[in-house]
Order: structure tokens, then C-alpha cells, then sequence
């Protein structure tokens, strides 16, 4: 498949600031698909949405956009020329139009008598089929966000950039206006670039998912493949919850106060290496036992779990979840036990470098 | 290919008839300067220079009357505002009118009805004479003229440059520090020094620069109050001996100065700005118990000497006016209507004028940002020193112009467009970066985005500014009495003339004129500043509902 978008080694770097606000940054977009830029806020995800949308001009790399060069060699086409929809954070309608006007000034190019039909349409798309004639300042946060999204979508753009689409809402009705955003791009037949620094919503709405991290990229790939198979200890921590355990390797095996784990994927390390795995919540359970030597020393109610932090013999702290139908006192002692049936991540520096799985006679 | 960018501006740069307009604006606002000052080095060698004791007391006048007026205008305009805007006083709607209805009274005006009042042998020392038959020498007021007479006069008319943007900070301004300040328990003077103080500096900083900047450039209340400045020795250099390298020699202190502070100004001007955000609710006012008799008469003096002083000064001496006949109605209203006409059509010159200069300084990059500063040249040029420059260009270029209207038109526009440029400025800064790149992502040209996003919405601020013009135009003194051509008129020639020969009363029709042709323009101004109309505003307004 042809990438509808491609940056190929894209920099960006403001005269006043110290380092590149988007660094070296390649990857694609291809037809259909909904990728999310994901990082916390200064990791450089809105810029290179502007850089996309021409609102900035890169300082190197090439942008092309439908196969036609869109910045090259210094030479930038305007936005205006890019055929590419944007709904932005505050979604910046025009309060002076009403909603068929906000989105007829996106139709210039059809002719005039189908402009109506298009403006029904796409208002249909939104579900705000009898609001045409309001004023924006006279709708709800959610209807504003669908007008501006109608108004993206309007001119039938191959593409669509969302900046922070769901910053605004209320995080009642967020869950269901995320779902309802992905219908409608897929009704439209649009592909997307979302930006956010939520990673649940990121999680839930991409097809794929690039994760910057102060301009760099650090992973781009499907949600699952994020939170399972985390290239850096950075995209590890920043998908989720996140402990980092200290291990060795001795022989074909990882030592962990846990117990031993087997490579499975990358050749053994040398003997002591050190090195760290990562351990999800629910990769452990805690067992109690009078003569434990792990203390609870943590307990957080989260509605359907408990999360208990877990302190280990050797002074690190771990999580762990647990039945929300029967909690452990803080101070209760006990064992923990790998409770995975997925191999585990392993780390040496800020690199992952392979995975393991626990050794079934300790499970 | 970068530094390119950044000195023409990003993609969003305006259309290229905006890049024109600006060129030629700033070339037009640039040349009468640039003249002025190749004038005054020329003059060094050849014109034997003002006599240094002269020079002195010209120096020592012009500072003291600038911080003077500043002072007092910052003593004037912040107490009105803390006054109106956070206190229980009785009647504050009716005093925010009040408070700012100076603007719509010249200086000079004020300036020749406290002359005729309080001169010696003036009004009210004949009525102290003639009635309780005091002799004249008794009598006190020899000493109210001079600097800090002019200083008193000028700070009574321009105090709502103080107050009109301190109020607004107030008015806009979060509560959330005061309230915070409240909850810690501090007493109201503690929160005054170091919550309200501190958020107010910058608006009144600003304003106490303008009333400076407007204290230094005046032309008509020291020549009114014989009070040798600058700007009245570059005029009598100017008209008495017809010596224009003297006249522009004076005029290069004055640059300078006006210089200087443009610069501070803009210092102040770019800190400490408030938004307005989604939690804002209006402020509670301080009870003022016992106190508020002595705020009502306080603020009742100010308006009384600013306002009721000139207003019933000339309201009597156009009641006493000699029989009709000896007044011209016919030419006073002709003059009155020309006038009119004239700073409409000047006015909306200026503000199209100023459209290119504002949008290059948003969009244009570093060229946008020094074309811009170049246009608001007539900045640093006081009334008489454009004259003087427009003069000088005018005879020296295109001699076939003098005797016409084009002079005149010419200063016009170079002294009052850096006010517009401001005006716009703001306007257009009310105005989210978003929306003007959602035009633009929406595939419209930048010509487009301009027409209908930009100016439709940039339209209050745009209104508010060209009424300021219109109220600054209407005012003009110096440079209309040095470049009206012979036949034209204006109401400021009309008042000026007979008053500067001591004829006080005549002065009277056309100054009630003035004044009601300048409250068209303020009511138009202060009603867009009490309801903005901008995306910001409106979004914050219904975020409360």
C-alpha cells in the first residue's frame, strides 16, 4: 500500500530553543488507518502535526503528502494546498459564522448548488443533522468538537489532523465520543492523525501508535505490540503502569529475587550482566504467608482491584493487583510469585533487549 | 532557505497587496523623519544655536511638565479605577461615563477657560474686585501658572489614559489572587500593595508613559499658560523667524526623548497582560463604610475641574454672547461640518492605511516587524515636529503640493497612524492564531482568510480604534494651524485663534461644538470596550452560563 504520508528524517528546531523540538522523525501513514501521536506534553507531537499541516516549515527532511512533495529541499507548500483537514485543540470554529457557514467556507471548490447537499451530509456524519443554523457559542463542547470535525471532513480530505480532540471534553462523555470519532472516520473513509498524551485514549482509538518522547521517536507500532513489547524503558513507563526489576544473568538464565527467568528470544547476556525486566501489575501475585518475606506497604482501592505497592527483601518496590472481594492489611507479609503466561520484557541500559519467561518450578 | 523564512514571515504571511501597502506606508511615515533629522545635523554647523541659558529652561520646563503630568495623571486615573472598579461606591456605572468624558475636552480648551478664570485681572479676580472689593494685589492666584499649572491642566484632560486601561485590568483581571490573598487573611491595604498594585503596573505604566509621551509632544496649554517648551520654541522658531534648521535643530531633543519612551513603553506593554480564562466571576467589591462620602467628593472635585470647570465656562460665555449677529453661525457651521468630513475621511484613510502595517507586524517575520516600526515613525514626532517635516519635505520635493490640502492630509496620517496600528494591533490579537490557521487549513487563500475571517471578527476593535482617531483628529492643534492651507478651518483653529488673542468668549460656540462632535466617537469607543464582541470574550461568557 502506498503511504498517504510520508516524513522522511524531518527536523525542527526554533532559533530561541536549546534542542530540536521534532528530531530526525520518519514514518508513514497509510490509507485508512488511524495512527496516534502519543507522548507527554514538550515530546514535539503537536509541531510535527503543524509541520504536516504547513501551519510551521521544518528546518530539514522531506514531508510528502498523496506522493507529491509537500516540503523538499527548503521549498514548503501552503497549507491551503495540502488537501489536508484539521480540527484543532480549541477547535478554533468561526464564532461570527454559523455551523452551515463554518462548513461552507471549507466547500470553495464545489460548486455552489452542491454545497447545501455537502453541508447536510457531513452534518449527518456528526449526528447534528438540525443544528445548521446555530451559532457555535450556542453549542455544547461536544457539538462544537463534531462541527469542527464535520468541517475537516467537509471537502472530503484523504486525511484528517486532530490535535488533542478530546482535551476539552468531560471525561463522562469521552469514552463514547472517542468510539463515535472512529466510526466516523471510518464512515468517511479518511485516514487520521491523532495527538494526545492520554495513553488509554491512544490505546483505545489507534491502529498504530507512535511514541515521541522529546522530539525522538521512540516506538511506532500497533497498540498491543506498545504495551507488550516495549522497545525503551521510556515507552515501557509511559504505556502503563510500569516496575523495572533488577536482574543478572547467570548462564541461559535471569536471576531475580523473584526467581529465575529463561531467554527466550535474544542470545544470553554474559554472566552478572545487569540488567532489569519489566513487570506489569498483573504479572505478579502476591500469596500470603505468615513467613513471607515481601510487605505490603501500599494499598490503593481502584473499583474492581486493589493495587497494593509491595516492598521486596532487597528494599525495591513493587505493584501488584488483587481481588477487589478480599483485602490485605497494610504490613501483611507474603510471597510473590510471576503469574504471566506472556513472556516478559528485559532491558539492559534504556534498551530492550530480549524477553523471558519465569521458570514453570517456581510459578 | 531558513533565515528566509524568518525575515518574510511563515506560510501564513499576508497577500502581497499587504506587503505593498506596507512598503509604502512606511516609506511615507519614514522620510519626514529621516528629513527632520538630516535638517537638524545640517543646521549644527550652520545655524547659530539657541542661547544655552534658554536651552536650559527649555530643558528644565519640558521634563517637569512630562513626569509632572504623568505623576499626577497616575494619581488621577489609578484612584478612579480602584475607586469605580473595586469599591461599593454609590453611582459606579454613572462614574465610569464621568471618568472618562475628559477625553472628549481638549487640553487647550481647559487650558483657556482656567486662563480666563484664574489669569490676574481674569474673571474671577474682577468678580473678587468688583463684589467683596478686595484690591488686585491682594489677591493670590499670580502663582498658579507655569509648569505645574500646565502640568495640573494637562493631567485633569488626559487622566483616562490612565484610567480607561487600568479599569479594563480590573475589570477582566482573575479574582482568584485577591481571593487568595483574602483567605490568607491579610488586611485590604496588605492585599492592595501586594496583590492589586502589582497586576495594575503594567496598564499603568503604560498610561502614565502615553501621558508623558502626550505631556512632552503638547503644544497648545503651555503656549496658552506662556510656558516656553520644546515644542512651543520649535513653533516660534518655526512662524516667528521662519527659521526651519533652528526648528529642527530643537526637534532633535524631542525625537529622542519620544524615542526613549516609545521603547519603555513597549517594555510595559509586553508584561504581565491578563487573560481572561474560564473561571473568571466578578470581583466583590470593598465596602467603603464611612469612607465613601470622602471618595464621592473626591472623585466630584476631579470631574468638576476636568469637566464641569470648561463645560460651564463656555456654556456662560455663550450665554452672555453678545447679540447674534456678531457670531457667524453660518461659517461656524460650515466649519463645524468640513471638519467633520474632514476627520471622517482622514480617519478612515489612516485606519485602512494601518491594516497592512498591523497584519505584517503579526505575519510578516523580522521584514513585517521593521516595516512596521517604521510605519509608526510619527510615533516619536510630536504635532509640530510633523508639521515641521512635511513642511520641509513638502518644499524641498513637490513644492506644487503646498498651498493644498495634501500637507495637511500627509501629517494627518504619519502623526495618528501609529495610534491605529495599535488599535489594530490589538484587535487582530483578540483574534486566536487557530482560527486564522483554520481558515488557512481549510484551503482558503491568505487574501481570503482576511476577508472574511480576520476583519469581520478583528470589526469591534477596528470601530473602537477609528473612533480614537477620530477623537485625536478632531483635537489636532499644531500641525493644523502650520499647514491648513489659507480658506481652511478647522474647530481647534476657531477655538485657538480668538482665544490666543485673549478673546476667551469667542472661543465658546466652536469648543461646545468640538466637544459634542468628540462625544460621537467616545460613546462609540467606550461602548465597544464594555461589550467585547471577540471569540474569547463571548467563549468565556457562556463557559459561566
Amino acid at each position: 500500500m502506498e503511504a498517504i504520508i510520508t516524513l522522511t528524517q524531518v527536523s525542527k528546531q526554533p532559533p530561541t530553543a536549546r534542542l530540536p523540538i521534532v528530531n530526525n522523525l520518519s514514518f508513514d501513514l497509510l490509507p485508512g488507518e488511524i495512527l496516534v501521536l502519543l507522548g507527554p506534553s514538550g515530546s514535539g507531537k503537536t509541531t510535527t502535526l503543524r509541520l504536516i499541516a504547513g501551519l510551521e516549515v521544518p528546518d530539514h527532511g522531506e514531508i510528502s503528502i498523496h506522493g507529491i512533495p509537500a516540503f523538499k529541499n527548503g521549498r514548503q507548500s501552503p497549507p491551503e494546498a495540502r488537501r489536508v483537514g484539521m480540527v484543532f485543540q480549541d477547535y478554533a470554529l468561526f464564532p461570527h459564522m454559523t455551523v452551515s457557514d463554518n462548513i461552507r467556507f471549507a466547500l470553495h471548490a464545489y460548486p455552489k448548488p452542491t454545497q447545501q447537499a455537502r453541508i447536510d451530509e457531513v452534518l449527518r456524519l456528526v449526528g447534528l443533522n438540525d443544528l445548521g443554523n446555530r451559532l457555535p457559542h450556542q453549542l455544547s463542547g461536544g457539538q462544537q468538537q463534531r462541527v469542527a470535525i464535520a468541517r475537516a471532513l467537509a471537502p472530503a480530505p484523504p486525511v484528517v489532523l486532530l490535535d488533542e480532540p478530546f482535551s476539552n471534553l468531560d471525561s463522562a462523555i469521552r469514552d463514547h465520543v472517542r468510539s463515535e470519532l472512529r466510526t466516523i472516520l471510518r464512515n468517511a473513509n479518511t485516514s487520521a492523525i491523532i495527538v494526545t498524551h492520554d495513553q488509554h485514549e491512544a490505546l483505545a482509538i489507534a491502529d498504530r501508535i507512535a511514541l515521541l518522547h522529546e522530539g525522538v521517536l521512540h516506538q511506532i507500532g500497533t497498540p498491543e505490540a506498545l504495551f507488550t513489547q516495549p522497545t525503551t524503558r521510556f515507552a515501557a513507563a509511559f504505556m502503563g503502569q510500569a516496575d523495572f526489576l533488577a536482574v543478572h544473568a547467570v548462564g541461559t538464565h535471569l536471576q531475580s529475587e523473584l526467581g529465575a527467568l529463561q531467554f527466550v528470544t535474544a542470545p544470553p547476556m554474559p554472566n552478572n550482566a545487569p540488567a532489569s525486566i519489566l513487570l506489569r501489575y498483573d504479572d505478579v501475585r502476591f500469596v500470603p504467608a505468615p513467613d513471607g518475606n515481601a510487605v505490603i506497604c501500599q494499598r490503593t482501592y481502584e473499583g474492581p482491584l486493589y493495587h497494593y505497592r509491595i516492598q521486596l527483601p532487597s528494599g525495591q518496590q513493587i505493584s501488584c493487583k488483587g481481588s477487589h472481594d478480599s483485602a490485605y492489611a497494610l504490613g501483611s507479609k507474603g510471597h510473590i510469585t510471576y503469574n504471566t503466561p506472556h513472556p516478559l520484557v528485559y532491558f539492559a541500559g534504556e534498551q530492550a533487549v530480549g524477553s523471558v519467561i519465569p521458570h514453570t518450578s517456581h510459578a | 532557505m531558513h533565515s528566509w523564512q524568518t525575515l518574510i514571515g511563515t506560510l501564513r504571511r499576508p497577500p502581497s497587496l499587504i506587503w505593498m501597502v506596507g512598503v509604502c506606508v512606511a516609506i511615507i511615515a519614514l522620510i519626514p523623519a529621516i528629513y527632520t533629522v538630516v535638517r537638524a545635523f545640517e543646521a549644527i554647523g550652520n545655524t547659530p544655536l539657541p542661547p544655552s541659558k534658554m536651552l536650559q529652561s527649555l530643558i528644565i520646563n519640558t521634563v517637569l511638565l512630562a513626569s509632572g503630568t504623568a505623576l499626577l495623571s497616575g494619581i488621577i486615573g489609578i484612584s478612579q479605577a480602584l475607586l469605580i472598579e473595586r469599591t461599593t461606591l454609590f453611582g459606579r456605572s454613572v462614574w465610569r461615563i464621568i471618568a472618562a468624558l475628559p477625553l472628549a475636552i481638549p487640553p487647550y480648551v481647559l487650558g483657556i477657560c482656567v486662563l480666563a478664570l484664574f489669569r490676574p485681572r481674569g474673571i474671577i479676580e474682577k468678580w473678587l474686585h468688583t463684589t467683596l472689593d478686595m484690591p488686585y494685589d491682594t489677591l493670590p492666584f499670580h502663582g498658579i501658572f507655569g509648569v505645574w499649572g500646565s502640568a495640573v491642566v494637562l493631567a485633569l484632560s488626559i487622566s483616562p489614559y490612565v484610567y480607561l486601561p487600568v479599569a479594563a485590568v480590573l475589570r477582566q483581571g482573575s479574582n482568584h489572587l485577591s481571593e487568595m490573598a483574602q483567605l490568607s487573611g491579610t488586611k485590604w491595604h496588605t492585599q492592595l500593595r501586594h496583590v492589586t498594585l502589582p497586576i495594575i503596573a503594567p496598564a499603568a505604566g503604560g498610561g502614565m508613559l502615553l501621558c508623558m509621551l502626550y505631556a512632552l509632544a503638547d503644544f497648545g496649554v503651555p503656549a496658552l499658560l506662556r510656558l516656553p517648551t520644546f515644542s512651543t520654541a520649535i513653533y516660534g522658531q518655526f512662524t516667528g523667524q521662519i527659521n526651519r534648521g533652528g526648528a529642527a535643530l530643537l526637534s532633535l531633543p524631542l525625537i529622542l526623548v519620544t524615542l526613549a519612551l516609545i521603547i519603555s513603553e513597549e517594555r510595559l506593554a509586553g508584561r504581565g497582560g491578563v487573560q481572561i480564562n474560564r473561571s473568571w466571576r466578578p470581583y466583590v467589591p470593598h465596602v467603603l463604610g464611612p469612607w465613601h462620602w470622602l471618595a464621592q467628593w473626591g472623585l466630584t472635585t476631579v470631574s468638576v475641574a476636568a469637566v464641569g470647570l470648561p463645560i460651564g465656562t463656555l456654556l456662560f460665555w455663550a450665554s452672555q454672547a453678545p447679540s447674534a449677529n456678531t457670531i457667524a453661525w453660518g461659517t461656524l457651521i460650515q466649519t463645524g461640518l468640513g471638519n467633520l468630513l474632514f476627520v471622517t475621511i482622514v480617519a478612515t484613510i489612516t485606519t485602512g492605511l494601518a491594516i497592512a502595517p498591523a497584519l505584517l507586524l503579526r505575519r510578516g517575520g523580522m521584514i513585517g516587524v521593521i516595516l512596521t516600526r517604521c510605519s509608526q515613525a510619527g510615533y516619536a514626532l510630536p504635532g509640530v515636529v510633523v508639521a515641521l517635516s512635511v513642511v520641509l519635505v513638502v518644499n524641498r520635493g513637490i513644492s506644487t503640493l503646498a498651498g493644498s490640502l495634501i500637507p495637511l492630509v500627509l501629517a494627518y496620517i504619519i502623526r495618528f497612524l501609529p495610534q491605529a496600528v495599535q488599535s489594530l494591533d490589538a484587535a487582530f490579537m483578540q483574534i486566536a492564531p487557530a482560527i486564522e490557521e483554520a481558515g488557512q487549513s481549510l484551503g482558503r487563500s491568505a487574501a481570503s482568510v482576511l476577508q472574511r475571517i480576520m476583519l469581520p471578527l478583528a470589526a469591534p476593535g477596528i470601530r473602537a480604534g477609528w473612533a480614537l482617531l477620530f477623537l485625536s483628529m478632531i483635537k489636532e492643534l499644531p500641525a493644523t494651524l502650520l499647514l491648513r492651507p489659507a480658506g481652511f478651518d478647522t474647530l481647534a483653529v476657531r477655538i485657538w485663534m480668538p482665544a490666543s488673542d485673549g478673546h476667551f468668549a469667542e472661543a465658546a460656540y466652536p469648543a461646545l461644538l468640538l466637544i459634542v462632535a468628540a462625544l460621537l466617537p467616545l460613546t462609540l469607543m467606550l461602548s465597544t470596550h464594555h461589550h467585547p464582541s471577540t471569540s474569547k470574550h463571548e467563549e468565556a461568557a457562556w463557559k459561566q452560563s
